[in-house]
């Protein structure tokens, strides 16, 4: 991964700022953020992690990073859960409760 | 003269039909839906002009010429082939939808560049084009970019504009599916104009006044960490 080249994402950044990670599910290798408001963020990763992985670190989200083939959530507490993107582009979706899209990407 | 535009119509539905089937391009499947996924158009919803029976004599000539099937007018459908996000009509006919989707980074777009060789262009030569547009759901995957002219002549990226939101606003007033319109565009967006829009394009000079009543109805979206790329 290309940490060090990882900047701020600045529009979605804003939109989840705040939100707490309550849970972090596998669909395959998609990764399903589920936020305490009922949000949902699905991230389409290189693959799902091997099984008796320990379990993703969940908190409050400060801030977003992303880099060309990876994506960080900057949590309370100076922790960070990050991802390694399928592709550059085109790999997270947010929608609300409802079901309303509030990002993509 | 009605009768000759309604089997003009005709007969350029059944050539992106048989563009459609004869331009398959399988691309491989990582974040998004592949324009190769989308399904061909019924024909019954194909556009909301009546389909007539068959003209008893042959179309004239409705297919652009050869030169216009190709790059620069169209992208190159091997490096190109269209790719969706996992959206539907309802979401893209949200108002503000393109501003919740991310702008393409700078290193896509030069990657995009690359990949049909132009290693360097002048400002308002080119723009890095979404084929299948983000209002119509289209992805920022390379699979979906390509560097569209605006110099070309008569087929550039003002004119592509116009197919664009003539299909997002069918889409949304219910007059066509959003698969449909995914396919018409990817497939080729020089006929899809053509049998959505106009059968010729506009003139220059009209391409240019509708393009700055664009811009100045334009507001930019939020700041991005990409540099900007034309």
């Amino acid at each position: 991964m290309t940490t060090s080249r990882m900047s701020r994402n600045q529009k979605l950044t804003p939109v989840i700022k705040g939100r707490t990670i309550a849970k972090v599910g596998w669909d395959g290798p998609a990764a399903q953020l589920h936020f305490d408001d009922g949000s949902v963020l699905r991230i389409h990763t290189v693959a799902a992690p091997p099984a008796g992985s320990p379990p993703a670190t969940l908190g409050k989200v400060l801030a977003v990073r992303q880099s060309l083939d990876a994506i960080a959530f900057d949590l309370d507490g100076s922790s960070s859960l990050q991802f390694a993107l399928a592709e550059p582009t085109s790999c997270v979706m947010l929608r609300d409760a409802k079901g309303v899209l509030e990002y993509a990407d | 003269m009605i009768q000759h535009r309604d089997s003009t119509r005709a007969a350029l539905r059944r050539t992106i039909t048989g563009l459609a089937i004869f331009g398959g391009v399988v691309a491989s499947v990582a974040c998004e839906r592949t324009a190769s996924s989308v399904p061909p158009p019924p024909p019954s919803v194909a556009d909301t002009v009546p389909t007539p029976a068959p003209a008893p004599t042959p179309a004239p000539s409705l297919v652009p010429a050869d030169s216009a099937l190709q790059y620069p007018f169209v992208p190159n459908p091997a490096r190109t082939p269209g790719a969706t996000l996992d959206v539907t009509a309802a979401d893209i006919c949200v108002s503000g939808y393109s501003k919740r989707v991310r702008n393409v980074p700078a290193a896509v777009k030069r990657e995009a560049y690359a990949s049909y060789g132009i290693p360097s262009h002048q400002p308002g030569e080119y723009e890095v084009d979404h084929l299948i547009s983000l209002e119509l759901g289209g992805s920022n995957s390379l699979k979906n970019l390509w560097p569209q002219s605006f110099r070309t002549h008569p087929w550039n990226a003002y004119v592509k504009d116009a197919l664009e939101n003539e299909l997002h606003r069918r889409v949304c007033a219910g007059t066509i599916d959003l698969a449909t319109a995914q396919h018409v565009i990817s497939h080729n967006w020089v006929i899809g104009y053509r049998v959505y829009v106009h059968q010729n394009p506009p003139s220059s000079s009209a391409r240019k006044k509708q393009r700055s009543r664009q811009r100045r109805e334009y507001s930019p979206p939020h700041a991005q960490f990409d540099s900007p790329v034309p």
